[in-house]
């Protein structure tokens, strides 16, 4: 231990500790532990997820392909710039109804494996973010529980 | 003030604008390996153009010659002025998103997973809501959302790198302006090389994207429900 510590903890008041410190400290340990084994089990969670969700994904995707790849796009390097502007609502209605049909032609023709596979993914990157985003508990024993 | 201080910056923009100018000089020619992706239907219109893809960079067109370097300064200024007011705008938001990339190698990996994971998420919620809802112009704006993010977080990344060279060079206290204009022309280079750029511009994204949602869009703080979790009025904390 450095001197500056021994130095600052000599400063330290000698009341006796509260009486339920123990009791605090042990239900802070407790609360931080399952803390992790629930961060844990989310993690696991999402591994699961995102398994299950890329095979669902690999089982549908040939036939998905094909129907992106047959279903007509919106092929906005048909409109020219003269047509923008001298119909520019015209233009857009027109493009936006397309976009609509082929949404449509899309949806319907899609599998539900597909979009239960896009689900799983999403929720598991999700999960992966948010565990990423919970900074690193400080080795100091203390903690922030917001 | 020592020659360092000059000496430093200056072969850094020399670099750069030899990058720049070199790009320009570089013909590129559409890639045939990316042929399988150019005929995809509803994509190919949008992103990867008929006959474009390789002549376009992250920030513009690869024109050829003289044209190049001008449209190269012209799209420089306009990535740098627009940026600069940003900077005056939300100057706050973008020093927290600046320094939560200079904390070290490991908390440059965690901001870059965070960055993927965040773009992954979006593209996923994005395809999710454009197989569910019909035409929901919520999947354009989280698709406006990723576009910011990584916006604020090339943002805060030339202010960082900026910041880097500047103390390389020893100058202890720089204008954030100078910081800015100094960064913003080394990730502008780096773009600018052919196909390389776009992988270059990728991975610097990534990073950004991944510290601009680690600090809440520059706003500080953890990823909580603590404010809103807060009884009474005035009661809100940072």
């Amino acid at each position: 231990m450095s001197d500056r510590l021994d130095e600052l903890l000599s400063r330290l008041p000698v009341d006796q500790p509260a009486p339920d410190l123990t009791s605090r400290i042990s239900a802070a340990v407790a609360r931080r532990r399952n803390l992790r084994a629930v961060r844990r089990r989310m993690v696991m969670l999402a591994l699961v997820c995102m398994v299950i969700g890329l095979m669902l994904i690999g089982v549908s995707w040939p036939a998905a392909a094909e129907t992106i790849a047959t279903t007509r796009g919106v092929d906005v390097a048909s409109v020219s710039l003269e047509d923008i502007l001298a119909a520019p609502v015209e233009v857009l209605v027109g493009l936006f109804e397309l976009l609509l049909t082929w949404e449509a032609n899309l949806v319907e023709s899609l599998s539900h494996a597909l979009i239960l596979g896009v689900l799983l993914l999403t929720m598991s990157a999700f999960v992966w973010l948010a565990h990423l985003l919970q900074r690193p508990a400080p080795l100091n024993g203390y903690s922030q529980f917001t | 003030m020592s020659a360092k201080k000059v000496i430093v910056p200056s072969l850094i923009i020399a670099a750069c604008i030899a990058v720049i100018v070199l790009s320009s000089f570089v013909s590129v020619r559409p890639l045939s390996m990316f042929s399988p992706f150019r005929a995809r239907e509803p994509f190919a219109p949008f992103v990867f153009g008929r006959e474009a893809w390789g002549r376009i960079g992250p920030f513009g067109w690869h024109l050829a010659g003289w044209r190049g370097i001008a449209s190269a300064v012209a799209a420089y200024s306009f990535l740098y002025l627009a940026s600069l007011l940003a900077l005056f705008a939300f100057p706050r938001h973008l020093r927290i998103v600046r320094d939560a990339l200079g904390r070290g190698i490991n908390e440059g990996f965690r901001l870059f997973g965070i960055g993927v994971l965040y773009g992954l998420a979006l593209l996923f919620l994005t395809a999710l809501g454009l197989f569910t809802f019909v035409a929901s112009p919520l999947s354009l704006l989280l698709l406006a959302a990723l576009l910011l993010a990584v916006w604020l977080g090339l943002m805060g990344l030339a202010l960082a790198i900026g910041r880097g060279i500047n103390r390389v060079a020893g100058l202890a206290q720089s204008s954030p302006i100078f910081d800015l204009a100094l960064g913003t022309l080394v990730f502008f280079a780096l773009g600018c090389i052919p196909i390389a750029g776009w992988v270059i511009v990728a991975l610097l994204g990534t990073l950004g994207a991944g510290a601009a949602i680690a600090t809440r869009f520059g706003a500080g703080g953890a990823w909580s429900l603590a404010d809103f979790n807060v009884s009474g009025e005035g009661g809100s904390h940072e």
